[in-house]
């Protein structure tokens, strides 16, 4: 299963605007992932925009990189035009479902 | 005298809270279609509704008619191997949708509850001497060890999963209620292997699956696991508005 477009979205980014290269900057949205508890295959916009909000400047600042405001405020604009793409339907929307939350 | 009550009432809260969940859900599939929870309503109400309760009739000290026994028996072993391949089924479909190994695993268990379960038929309608019925069984051992299998694997997805939204809930991104949702499936889960231990152990070792202490321990799971299904699929208000508001508070955004 590919990674989703909001994810491969914001390693673009990064490679481009950073002097990560593609290994880091893939890694290093990888690890933020991991942190929000998320998974590169199914992230949809919306939730890569929290983590570009909430964990990415910390990460981003941990590795020297520079401008990291600048940087998450161009990731949030342009991951406001990201399709999310069909809805596969994640456990946690079955199980809300299942107990009427 | 005390452990015999703990059982009946152990059993008799298991098919009540076992069945009005299965209904429930059953109930939903009908509104949404959607097969999660036609697979978990139709499995609950099998296991709980329909197999459990004919167990216990089939178990019953008084000497019922024989073509009764046969019957009862029957329709239980075909009811567990059903309910417990809709777990197999439901695990697969929610947790690792698409093929590969969870594919393999939910096929393959699904196929020894089936083989076991018919056989289980089979022994019920040859046997002539119906006390048998009470006793363990190499068909009974198969499905129950499929049966155990899956308690397993839909515990640890459950409880992976757990852990994937506790990290997400203070970012905002995931419900407490539905976090906690999966850690009482996985209890469920974690309680129902437990229950079945004691008649597996039993049936491998040579011993009694009856004693007082095996009873009393199958009876202190039967009431934790109905327990975790209740608040699981029939969560009250209070104990909803409790979760959500111990749970930890989304943070501030970080450096933005």
């Amino acid at each position: 299963m590919p990674d989703s477009a909001a994810f491969e979205f914001a390693c673009d980014q990064l490679e481009a605007r950073t002097s990560l290269d593609r290994l880091a900057a893939r890694g290093t949205v990888r690890i933020a992932l991991k942190q929000a508890g998320l998974d590169a295959r199914s992230i949809t916009p919306a939730q890569m925009a929290v983590v570009v909000q909430k964990i990415l400047p910390m990460e981003l600042g941990s590795r020297g990189i520079d401008s990291v405001e600048e940087l998450c405020q161009a990731l949030l604009a342009g991951l406001g035009n990201i399709a999310s793409g069909p809805a596969s339907e994640t456990p946690d929307a079955v199980f809300k479902r299942l107990g009427g939350a | 005298m005390a452990v015999e009550l703990l059982s009946l009432v152990s059993a008799l809260v298991f098919v009540a809270v076992g069945a009005t969940v299965g209904a429930k859900l059953l109930w939903l599939a009908h509104r949404t279609h959607a097969l999660p929870e036609k697979m978990v309503g139709g499995s609950m109400l099998l296991l709980s509704g329909v197999a459990w309760p004919l167990l216990l009739l089939v178990n019953l000290p008084t000497s019922l008619p024989g073509g009764v026994l046969r019957a009862a028996w029957c329709v239980a072993a075909l009811a567990m191997s059903s309910g417990w391949s809709g777990v197999y089924l439901f695990t697969w479909h929610v947790f690792r949708p698409g093929p590969g190994w969870a594919r393999t695993l939910a096929f393959g268990g699904i196929g020894i509850l089936f083989a076991a379960g018919l056989a289980g038929v089979v022994r019920g309608l040859t046997l002539e001497d119906l006390a048998q019925l009470r006793t363990s069984s190499t068909s009974g051992l198969i499905l129950v060890l499929a049966a155990e299998a899956v308690y397993v694997w839909t515990a640890l997805e459950a409880v992976r999963y757990r852990a994937l939204l506790k990290r997400r809930i203070p970012l905002g991104l995931a419900d407490p209620l539905v976090a906690d949702r999966f850690g009482l499936w996985a209890w469920t889960s974690g309680f129902g292997f437990a229950s079945l231990l004691p008649a597996v152990i039993a049936t491998v070792t040579g011993g009694d699956p009856n004693t007082t202490a095996n009873r009393l321990f199958v009876g202190v799971c039967g009431i934790l696991c109905s327990a975790a299904l209740y608040f699981a699929f029939l969560p009250p208000a209070a104990y909803a508005r409790f979760v959500r508001e111990n749970a930890p508070a989304p943070e501030p955004a970080g450096g933005l």
